[in-house]
């Protein structure tokens, strides 16, 4: 992405005062030439301020710039991750220049606007102190954000290698619907951290995931990835009721195996699509047309809305069953949030 | 009725001129043609508050507000001399307000604050184009006292000044007479487009050989609902399929091949749960006898099954015992059971 398209994206660019002489600041800016920085006091007194609605991060998205206060590093929610290792997740981001018609960040912040934090050395500092306890603990990025759609401005992960290459018992993962791997690439890749890839058939893909890059696409950079010895984790999440299910996973899952070492695949996440009772009311006024709504739902048993008991389960074993067959075994396969 | 709103009269003077207006309450600068009511709402967040809700409390054939009005620019490309319409408006007072308010013209792209002073230096007009393309001091309270009334509102704005100008003001009061021609062109230009309304029309419903409860009409609509949005023309091609043709055209009761309608067309909403649910109520229905009475609403998402059970004897009571006992529990299960 060239930097007028990046200037193209961000309406306005606002950096807090005290990180504006930071390294990552400097970067950041670096790569946004044209952008006339606006200095603020505190993030706070802008970002989610008021309330945005989320569609405006079509034609009026700002970034902001910022430092990260609190807990830098937080538990997961039950599920959350592979079993067994205790897992955790660091934010080094607020929302998303895609636009995934589900998305959870449509109804769980008051503003699209996008916030890069840029005090990594304090999140390390905060991942280090949990591994005094926890060792083998996973820290996952992209809770809150795609991990590597805005990597070609902000190169953050390198920062994060050494630390993992020095510790390599603590698992990282970077998870991500994006094909933007060029600053990773260069990188030594290490057994610990893995690329993750939030993966749909191209056809539901296409209707519901606006501005990502295609299957075939994100297919793609898997492959360099994993030609070069990166660890990889393919997330089904959210997998979306299609008649046509069957076949599109098996093609999907036939395009993956094709182009990836098998043995890289550390594990398939698997997931049904599923909303909090506000991001389904948001996703109902932002997509009042889409066919996401096609398919009924219901309030489940930790009221979240989700397709039925049965429909999940046909969904989940469908996907699981195509693995199977396919030589997956069982071990690599999870489901989350079930 | 529409009710045009303008916060100063100037600005609506060809709409007085043009319009045949008769004052219907000086008191609230208020006054009426043949299709529209026009309010004089005054400057400011308070006087539109105060003014507009007695107006839309008193006449409740109101269905739509529009405003036309002058707005600063906080954004150097916004060209002057032409009509924006406003997308989301927020508020500025001493800070920023929480609350924002978005209009019901989907095409709109411009936002706008409004402030409860006016704003005069650039520093602080920099400050506001964080959210805003527009700044003015009225259509915060506009849009807020319409989403209480549960009025729809559009607003359509001009610019008077740019980012770095100090705002001129007697020089927009000299020009009112060219913005309100521009505002009355935009008005006439427009007021012919309404939207056509949806089209309600159901060929299941209308069907005469059909009787649908009230609640069976609701659920006949919210399928077809979904099942249009897989398929536009989901209706047509049910409505001529051989299986809703042999429904209709068999000799059964109304109320029987309603039932029957229903249940293909639930099939086609879901057709995995449907067949779940039959399935699991069958088999509640098979063990139900006059001591247990089975409640399987919530079986098929929490997997616990609830009944009722009374009995009188020990010998009622071995029968229900027995009755339960023929519950299989992983048979009952089928696709409710966890991967």
């Amino acid at each position: 992405m060239n930097s007028k398209a990046n200037l193209k994206m961000f309406k306005k660019v606002l950096v807090e005062k005290e990180v504006l002489n930071n390294p990552n600041t400097i970067h950041i800016l670096s790569k946004l030439p044209k952008a006339k920085p606006i200095i603020i006091d505190d993030l706070d007194q802008y970002w989610g301020k008021v309330k945005k609605p989320y569609l405006q991060k079509r034609d009026n998205l700002n970034l902001f710039i910022g430092k990260k206060r609190g807990t830098l590093v937080k538990p997961a929610p039950d599920a959350y991750g592979v079993s067994g290792d205790p897992h955790y997740y660091f934010i080094h981001s607020y929302n998303c220049i895609y636009e995934c018609q589900y998305c959870f960040l449509q109804g769980y912040f008051h503003t699209p606007d996008l916030v890069l934090y840029v005090n990594h050395d304090e999140i390390l500092k905060e991942i280090k102190s949990i591994l005094v306890e926890h060792p083998n603990a996973w820290f996952h990025a992209g809770e809150f954000s795609d991990s590597l759609a805005l990597n070609h401005i902000t190169n953050e992960w390198s920062q994060y290698w050494d630390f993992f290459k020095n510790n390599p018992k603590a698992k990282l993962e970077l998870r991500t619907k994006s094909v933007n791997i060029k600053n990773i690439l260069p990188l030594e890749p290490l057994k610990n951290v893995l690329l993750t890839f939030s993966l749909s058939p191209q056809d539901p893909s296409k209707e519901f995931d606006l501005k990502t890059p295609s299957t075939r696409a994100k297919i793609k950079a898997i492959k360099q990835l994993s030609d070069a010895g990166f660890q990889i984790g393919i997330h089904f999440d959210p997998i979306i009721y299609s008649e046509k299910l069957q076949i599109q996973y098996t093609q999907l899952i036939n395009d993956l195996l094709e182009n990836t070492n098998i043995d890289q695949i550390n594990y398939f996440s698997l997931g049904v699509v599923r909303y909090t009772k506000d991001v389904y009311r948001q996703v109902e006024l932002n997509y009042p047309d889409s066919k996401l709504h096609s398919h009924p739902y219901i309030k489940s048993f930790d009221n979240k809305i989700r397709y039925s008991r049965p429909m999940r389960n046909w969904l989940l074993s469908t996907v699981k069953n195509i693995l199977l067959s396919k030589d997956v075994h069982e071990s690599r396969i999870y489901l989350c949030m079930e | 009725m529409k009710l045009l709103c303008f916060a100063h009269r100037n600005e609506a003077k060809t709409f007085f001129d043009r319009l045949k207006l008769s004052p219907l309450d000086t008191s609230l600068n208020l006054f009426k043609s043949k299709n529209e009511f026009i309010l004089i709402s005054g400057e400011g967040i308070q006087s539109t508050t105060e003014l507009l809700s007695i107006v839309l409390s008193k006449y409740e054939n109101i269905s739509e507000i529009i405003n036309y009005g002058i707005a600063g620019s906080l954004d150097k490309s916004l060209k002057e001399n032409s009509i924006f319409s406003i997308r989301t408006v927020y508020q500025y007072f001493d800070d920023f307000s929480f609350k924002s308010h978005t209009s019901h013209d989907k095409q709109a792209t411009i936002d706008l604050i409004s402030v409860h002073k006016r704003i005069y230096s650039p520093e602080d007009k920099l400050k506001l184009s964080i959210y805003a393309h527009l700044l003015d001091m009225e259509t915060w309270a506009l849009a807020s006292v319409a989403k209480r009334f549960k009025k729809k509102w559009k607003s359509y704005k001009t610019v008077s000044d740019s980012l770095d100008e100090a705002t001129k003001c007697q020089q927009i009061a000299n020009e009112a007479k060219f913005y309100s021609d521009l505002f009355w062109n935009h008005f006439i230009n427009t007021k012919e487009q309404s939207p056509l309304s949806e089209s309600s029309r159901n060929l299941i419903l209308e069907n005469s050989s059909l009787y649908f409860t009230h609640t069976q009409a609701h659920q006949i609509r919210k399928y077809c609902k979904s099942l249009i949005l897989r398929d536009p023309s989901f209706l047509e091609s049910f409505t001529s399929s051989k299986k809703y043709k042999s429904i209709v055209e068999s000799e059964k009761s109304r109320k029987e091949k309603s039932k029957e309608v229903l249940n293909l067309l639930a099939t086609d909403y879901d057709p995995i749960t449907f067949k779940e649910l039959q399935r699991t109520q069958k088999v509640f229905k098979s063990l139900k006898n006059q001591y247990l009475n089975f409640d399987h609403s919530e079986y098929i998402e929490k997997n616990s099954i609830k009944f009722k059970g009374q009995f009188k004897s020990s010998n009622d009571l071995r029968n229900i015992i027995r009755t339960l006992e023929k519950i299989n529990i992983d048979e009952l299960k089928g696709k409710s059971k966890d991967v």
